[in-house]
């Protein structure tokens, strides 16, 4: 359910009595989406400070939830908080950019690679989630570097990375109720 | 059957340098649009302004460093 306080209608806890609230609940279910199909308004509605604990533990384990998906799955966090086309968009360009790199064939950094460029380059390459994994099937013969291409293909696939992160990002806002 | 799929994809998708910076600049542009408009008509405002000062800037450092190409 998605629980939405009035901006102005303050709440106060405590000893004195909660001023007017308006609740507006999405018809279709628990996710949060674009535009609900259908809003309730409750009067005079008491929120407690238990409610108010439980929304937003709520609130921050499903954001923890949906950025946990969106880095695994680019897209798949988006999806579920009803976004559906930013997360295929997040999906078709975080996947365009990785596969553009494999095929360019860039260079995919190891987790341990012993230098600090190195590792920036893993934790850039490994933000792009389950396409980390992919390289060894579009890249069968191994990076290649030496033609221009090839640096060409290290930077798609960081930039996929980046891309990721910033989605992941976007999620939380969304799932956090800061972003519409 | 994965690996000839893929060759064929990779030997279609023989990007030229100019062609590369094109689809980066594509992909990169929509996301950043989406990221940052509220709207549909100012995201497609913003993605091709970005998309063209992507294309405009890259050309314009490539023809900057034409003269040390060689």
């Amino acid at each position: 359910m998605t629980v939405n306080e009035v901006p102005g209608n303050e709440a106060t806890f405590g000893e004195a009595p909660v001023n007017e609230t308006t609740v507006s609940q999405t018809a279709g279910g628990d996710m949060l989406t674009e535009q609900p199909s259908a809003t309730y308004t409750l009067a005079a509605h008491t929120i407690t400070p238990s409610d108010s604990v439980a929304t937003s533990a709520g609130r921050a384990a499903l954001a923890l939830l949906a950025a946990l998906l969106a880095w695994l799955v680019p897209g798949l966090g988006h999806l579920l908080l009803g976004r559906w086309g930013r997360g295929l968009l997040f999906f078709i360009a975080v996947g365009g950019l990785v596969v553009t790199g494999y095929l360019l064939r860039g260079n995919v950094f190891p987790p341990h690679s012993g230098d600090p460029f190195g590792t920036l380059g893993f934790l850039a390459d490994a933000a792009s989630g389950i396409f980390y994994y992919f390289s060894r099937f579009f890249e069968a013969a191994g990076p290649d570097v030496s033609r221009a291409a090839g640096d060409y293909g290290t930077r798609f696939i960081a930039a996929a990375g980046v891309v990721n992160v910033l989605a992941v990002l976007d999620v939380i806002e969304i799932a956090a109720g800061r972003r519409s | 059957m994965i690996c000839g799929a893929l060759i064929v994809i990779n030997s279609a998708l023989r990007l030229s340098h100019l062609g590369a910076m094109l689809l980066f600049a594509l992909l990169v542009s929509v996301v950043l649009a989406c990221l940052t408009q509220r709207t549909r008509s100012g995201g497609v405002k913003y993605a091709v302004w970005s998309f063209a000062l992507f294309v405009l800037v890259g050309v314009g450092v490539a023809w900057l460093m034409y003269p040390i190409s060689r």
